[in-house]
């Protein structure tokens, strides 16, 4: 059981998956979490991988068109420590939940949210996706492509919400701290594009003193610090160390006549324009060997190397499972999987005692009772549709 | 600004690479008041990517020690009890060796909050074994090969994965610290840049278990308007005109001169799934007849389809969104050279950024840093003189070439 952030109080009121990641963080720290949904419940929660992202949050469906609903809203705000949302900020300000509009009202509450682009500027109201804003804006497509394969990346969706989700949760829990001195409440708020171009910054940095992007395997700027095709598949290495691992390297590959040659004495000797050269001799050596004899070899001789997992090959992996890092769940859709555990551990390797998420509703009469309305009044809601509610 | 939501917390930092300086780098962001202990000869990416150094350790103090003299552990000891929180990305080998283990130092200093981040994780048979973004966030996650389609391959962008995994656990620090106020106590943190990849990678990795296939490749996608096309000027773009159908698709055929292919395909569902790869070849060949800023243009002011240029980092500097928010400035390096620098993107109140300052050079603090430790002149010229530490006496010029 994670109790870090025990007693919090979080009102989501998301419906993207960064919103909903930032919340899932919270959730998973030990926070109260009061998940404000559309009647229909949000999209994500039918997808596949929806229960990702709602786990262990109360399911309260409140129709906000409705101004009972509205008041509802308003309830769970005045004891709730923390407002998260992914709304554009003219639907917020609309429905009275911008941060100016709150904060004389709550001068303790963390009012937090996500924009795709920021707020400010030509894009700062388009629809932003993390395959467009953090992948394709901030320049990890281009630069992640191989310049002669003129290939673009099939680009892994919901890795930059994720990204963006935990970096807004991060800001939360700071100003969470922060107010525990100060005792009052703030705005945090954070993009898709700006954590896109934080997490790019060697790249955006590098390409101003020179260095030029998309590379290509056989030019790639580090020669160990490549992919190698072996017999029967890839291997990528990495390595910062030139006196521990370039002899290992070539051992491994075969290559122990060009040790002690004088082509390469240092790092620099395997970098820029003379990594041209030493990548084709490299991958003479790799193709004569197997991943296995790549990836058993290097590590025996503790260099960095990794043959290429699929996705679903890291649910079977044994150093996966040997840190906890996935959570078995059975899923809304019915179906029992292996989801990815939070990968932040408190002190030992505690999880989640139960990693479930919500049918649309579940909680609703629970936490309307928890706010002091009553059974005939909890009727009515449901009848006039202001809220959907589970069992009832 | 952000600068004093983490004022007054101490942070002593044994971080070398890039996964554990950009973990300490965003508590610097927040103010807090950082001390890196590094090895006497300085960290590698000091000399290996000198203006990477600069992101990843701007303003904190350094001062480089002999960690494995009896004088070093004191001096490392006398910081244990100083900070509020500790953060490294040694193996656990390393620090149980050094005898810097979290029991160890929980020992020393109850209320410390001790950060490990691993490559991957401290359990099973890769505890021990040397971790990078590329091999252990990329590679053993799924990410790498997912990504690229079949017989292709990436090209694997620097640093991104260790910024991640340096981001969860700065997040686990400030929740361990809110945790602090309240029941007086530390606790030990850790994350691993393999579990910070398979987190960002969930997707694919319910997808698969569902029975989806991957890699795939994009004259195969699913949907072809949620897809990647390439124009005529070889700038690709990335598309999703999914939604409003009944405006998006007409204003795709309109923009290349296609209104044949308006009644062709009235619905969204005709061009997806056993449809997609026709429609996807007819777009290949007609998006190669324009040019990218005409397309995206075009595409954007239909108002419903989400569209971008998969942007080079370089155009990223130029771009005004990112410079009218603050998410890129110009920053001024040592040698005067002005380079924009991507800023903190978590804002708080009225959201300007935090101004990086440099990465210390070699030994630049360890006077202070031992001053305020207790040490007198006399202590530290003699730890000097027996390679203990390394320190700068008054003024010395920064050369990034060094």
């Amino acid at each position: 059981m994670v109790e870090t952030l025990k007693g919090i109080k979080v009102v989501a009121f998301t419906r993207a998956a960064a919103g909903c990641c930032c919340v899932k963080m919270l959730t998973e720290f030990g926070a109260d979490t009061v998940f404000v949904e559309p009647v229909k419940g949000i999209p994500l929660r039918y997808l596949n991988f929806g229960d990702f992202y709602i786990n262990n949050q109360k399911s309260v469906p409140i129709n906000m068109r409705d101004p009972k609903g509205v008041e509802f809203m308003h309830r769970l705000l005045e004891k709730a420590d923390v407002f998260v949302s992914n709304y554009r900020n003219g639907v917020l300000k609309t429905l009275g939940l911008d941060y100016e509009s709150l904060k004389d009202k709550y001068p303790k509450l963390i009012h937090a949210t996500i924009s795709g682009y920021g707020t400010k500027g030509p894009m700062k109201d388009a629809p932003g996706f993390d395959v467009t804003a953090f992948w394709g804006r901030a320049g990890l497509s281009s630069d992640s492509m191989d310049k002669n394969a003129n290939m673009p990346l099939i680009v892994p969706q919901g890795t930059g919400d994720v990204a963006c989700g935990e970096n807004l949760a991060m800001g939360v829990i700071a100003a969470l701290f922060d107010r525990t001195r100060t005792g009052k409440g703030m705005q945090v708020y954070t993009s898709l594009y700006s954590v896109g171009l934080f997490l790019n910054n060697s790249q955006i940095i590098d390409q101003q003193l020179g260095v030029k992007y998309p590379k290509t395997r056989k030019d790639p700027g580090r020669a160990m610090k490549n992919t190698f095709r072996c017999k029967d598949g890839w291997v990528q290495t990495m390595t910062l160390n030139f006196d521990k691992d370039f002899n290992s390297i070539l051992k491994v590959a075969h290559l122990d006549n060009l040790i002690g040659d004088p082509r390469w004495k240092c790092m620099e000797d395997t970098e820029g324009e003379n990594a041209i050269e030493l990548t084709e001799i490299l991958d003479s050596g790799f193709a004569q060997i197997t991943v296995q004899e790549a990836v058993d070899g290097l590590t025996a001789a503790d260099v960095a190397v990794s043959k290429y997992f699929t996705g679903l090959d890291t649910v079977t992996d044994e150093q996966a499972e040997a840190n906890t890092y996935f959570s078995d769940v059975d899923t809304l859709k019915g179906k029992r999987i292996r989801i990815p555990a939070n990968p932040i551990k408190f002190n030992g390797d505690e999880t989640l005692d139960e990693y479930r998420a919500p049918q649309l509703g579940e909680h609703t009469v629970e936490v309307m009772k928890e706010y002091g309305y009553s059974d005939a009044e909890i009727d009515e809601y449901i009848k006039n549709g202001t809220v959907v509610a589970q069992g009832r | 600004m952000a600068e004093n939501i983490l004022e007054g917390v101490k942070v002593l930092d044994m971080c070398v690479a890039a996964a554990g300086p950009s973990c300490s780098r965003m508590l610097v962001d927040f103010g807090a008041e950082d001390i890196m202990v590094e090895p006497l000869e300085g960290q590698s990416t000091r000399y290996t990517a000198p203006h990477s150094f600069d992101f990843k350790c701007g303003g904190k103090k350094g001062i480089p020690c002999n960690l494995k003299t009896p004088e070093g552990k004191e001096l490392l000891t006398k910081l244990v009890k100083w900070a509020d929180v500790m953060v490294c990305n040694y193996r656990e080998k390393a620090m149980v060796k050094l005898g810097f283990s979290y029991e160890e130092l929980h020992k020393i200093n109850p209320r410390l909050i001790y950060a490990h981040l691993y490559g991957f994780g401290n359990k099973g048979p890769k505890k021990d074994d040397p971790g990078f973004d590329a091999t252990a966030w990329w590679g053993r996650s799924g990410l790498l090969v997912d990504i690229a389609q079949p017989d292709s391959i990436i090209n694997i962008p620097y640093a991104t994965g260790d910024f991640s995994a340096g981001h969860s656990l700065a997040l686990g620090i400030c929740a361990a610290l809110y945790r602090r106020e309240k029941t007086g106590e530390g606790m030990k943190v850790s994350t691993s840049l393999m579990a910070s990849g398979i987190f960002l990678n969930y997707d694919a990795i319910v997808e698969t278990q569902y029975g989806y296939k991957l890699p795939t490749s994009r004259k195969r996608a699913i949907r072809a308007m949620l897809n990647s096309y390439q124009c005529g000027d070889g700038e690709w773009i990335s598309i999703n005109a999914t939604h409003h159908w009944e405006t998006s698709w007409p204003c795709i055929c309109r923009t290349i001169h296609r209104e044949d292919l308006i009644d062709k395909y009235p619905e969204h569902d005709d061009t997806k799934g056993e449809f997609a790869p026709a429609v996807i070849a007819i777009l290949d060949e007609e998006f190669k007849k324009y040019d990218s800023d005409y397309i995206v243009e075009s595409l954007l002011s239909c108002g419903t389809i989400a569209v971008e240029k998969a942007q080079h980092s370089i155009d990223v500097t130029k771009d005004e969104q990112a410079i009218e928010n603050e998410y890129v400035y110009e920053w001024t390096d040592r040698e005067g050279k002005k380079i924009m620098h991507p800023a903190t993107p978590i804002r708080f109140n009225d959201g300007g950024h935090q101004e990086l300052k440099y990465a210390p050079m070699l030994g630049e603090h360890t006077i202070e840093v031992m001053h305020m430790l207790g040490y007198t002149d006399d202590q530290i010229k003699d730890y000097e003189d027996r390679g203990i530490v390394k320190a700068i006496h008054g003024h010395q010029e920064y050369r990034y070439s060094n």
